[in-house]
């Protein structure tokens, strides 16, 4: 286990908005959390991150090898953040900053977190750029996230998340602002990250297309619970909580 | 009754010191009322351009556009000719396409004056695309993005349009508002007898609500279609691997297939058919010569 999330609990002034989640992570694994907009994905997310909105409370419990996330103080919650369990968001074009540039971006937290000197972190940049897939690393380096494309962007992001060799990835609608010849590249990357790198990852989608593509067990939310988990494939073609099953049947026209 | 008919349309955008991109090269398009079409193609490939073209947002540089047998003519400083009023647009973003300093009710009636109805009122509009009628006095900020999206809706079918356009209407929406929003969108359009131009970039909405399907390729069109037809028995290559991409929701675990290649610059597009790069089965004759025809722009369902 890399990450276990037990009855975790989240309200934001008086509203219930997680209600008791269990969730455990393993490496080398993808796991999916699907469910529609409201019920409660994105905020599990955020929540083992410490990254809930203000005036949030929390309980349960968020295990990282023994240490518990929720109550860890700040400090020591921010060498966890970015180097053991990192984050990549919707949203590429917002999730760089748009006036540094790509190689900044990805040596800053190394050289933070890993107490890298400028050469060794530009080197490691480079490395990661290769792995995310993006030609000419030495020149992207160079280049601002304007100058990429959407999926170059995500790739970018993935990269940045990856600088510290995290044992843990959050990624939240990592393909939703994707196109879908895009979004096949950079799932097949995300699969091949946690195949070789043994990464827990943690993928938030409501697509359930996606969901099938990549994670190997999946939970499905509702109202801030979990109301199914298991492997994927029992969990897609044999679902047994009727909400697993009215979310496969909207699907559009797929009878297979 | 064809609508709308956009033959060989060609769009530039000019920079100056650098050469000349065509966002739209040469596109052709027809849409009928009480129909609606979806335009898909990836980021880039100009159908956005081509949605403003229509409008006459922005000047064709070569081409025709017909609107109800009359030219589109681009939008200059006077008010927009009287024959255009007959197009509205649904812009992507109605975090910016709504004016925020106005109350969304007299944003609404600007379009009832354009149709010169002095019958319906804008709470009879906010009731149509699913908001309370007490909305009206209520400002931009006060809504969430699904529910901005449904007042620019209104505020378009407010002037009566026959032909309503909506470019990436939904991509800005959180995804669970998404399917609502486009099959609204459909539903309003054609109930009121409207054609709509559906653009967007999520192929699984289109299948839902279009009833034609063209696909774009850098600037191009390069197929056209009935959407079940075109789904089930995709012919251009580049529909099939578009289409190929995306994951189905069976549970097998299989990775989606791969388009491999960037979309080309299209200030410099391949020579020949301009998919044949990225093409897994391109020819000779694909690097040699442009396909030019229809509806199946492709040298393998060349017409006899």
């Amino acid at each position: 286990m890399t990450l276990t999330i037990s009855n975790l609990q989240v309200s934001i002034g008086g509203a219930k908005i997680l209600r008791g989640v269990d969730l455990a992570l393993q490496p080398g694994k993808v796991h999916g959390l699907a469910g529609e907009s409201g019920s409660g994905k994105t905020m599990t997310g955020l929540a083992t991150l410490g990254l809930l909105p203000h005036g949030a409370t929390t309980s349960g419990r968020v295990d990282l090898a023994g240490r518990d996330l929720l109550t860890m103080p700040v400090r020591e919650l921010n060498q966890v953040r970015g180097k053991e369990v990192a984050m990549v968001f919707q949203d590429p074009a917002t999730s760089l900053h748009p006036m540094l540039t790509v190689g900044r971006q990805l040596t800053e937290h190394m050289r933070h977190h890993l107490r890298l000197d400028k050469a060794t972190a530009r080197a490691k940049a480079f490395e990661l750029l290769g792995k995310v897939r993006i030609p000419g690393a030495e020149a992207a380096l160079k280049r601002y996230p304007h100058q990429f494309s959407g999926g170059m962007r995500q790739r970018i992001a993935i990269a940045v998340a990856l600088a510290c060799s995290p044992k843990v990835l959050i990624a939240d609608e990592p393909t939703t602002a994707l196109d879908v010849t895009v979004q096949a590249g950079v799932l097949r990357l995300l699969r091949s990250l946690c195949d070789d790198l043994g990464l827990a990852v943690l993928l938030v989608t409501h697509d359930l297309g996606v969901m099938s593509a990549v994670a190997d067990e999946v939970s499905v939310m509702k109202d801030g619970l979990v109301v199914e988990t298991g492997p994927r494939e029992r969990v897609l073609r044999t679902p047994s909580h009727a909400y697993t099953r009215s979310l496969l049947d909207a699907l559009p026209g797929e009878t297979a | 009754m064809t609508l709308l008919t956009v033959d060989d349309l060609v769009v530039e955008h000019r920079t100056p010191g650098r050469p000349a991109v065509r966002a739209v090269a040469g596109a052709g398009l027809t849409v009928s009322s009480g129909e609606v079409v979806g335009l898909v193609g990836e980021s880039g490939c100009g159908k956005s351009t081509l949605a403003r073209a229509v409008c006459g947002l922005v000047p064709a540089t070569s081409g025709n556009i017909t609107f109800q047998g009359g030219p589109v003519r681009p939008l200059g400083l006077r008010r927009r000719h009287r024959s255009l009023l007959g197009i509205q647009m649904v812009f992507q973003d109605p975090y910016s396409s709504l004016n925020p300093r106005r109350k969304i009710g007299a944003q609404i009636a600007d379009g009832l004056a354009v149709a010169g109805d002095t019958t319906t009122t804008p709470a009879d509009l906010l009731e149509r695309v699913g908001l309370p009628r007490g909305f009206e006095g209520r400002h931009p900020h006060e809504f969430s993005g699904g529910q901005r999206q449904r007042i620019a809706i209104a505020r378009a079918l407010a002037a009566r349009p026959a032909l309503l356009i909506g470019d990436e209407p939904i991509s800005a929406l959180d995804a669970s508002a998404q399917a609502k929003v486009a099959t609204l969108m459909r539903e309003l359009a054609v109930s009121s007898g409207a054609g709509l131009l559906f653009i967007s970039h999520d192929l699984s909405v289109v299948r839902i609500i279009a009833d034609r399907i063209a696909v774009m390729y850098l600037g191009k069109i390069v197929e056209t279609g009935p959407t079940a037809e075109v789904w089930a028995n995709p012919r251009h290559p580049y529909t099939k691997a578009l289409l190929g991409a995306i994951p189905a929701a069976d549970g097998a675990g299989h990775l989606p297939a791969e388009l491999a290649g960037d979309v080309p610059d299209p200030a410099d597009p391949p020579g020949g058919c301009r998919f044949h790069p990225r093409c897994p089965v391109a020819m000779d004759v694909c690097r040699a010569k442009e396909p030019d025809f229809t509806p199946v722009a492709c040298w393998l369902h060349e017409p006899a």
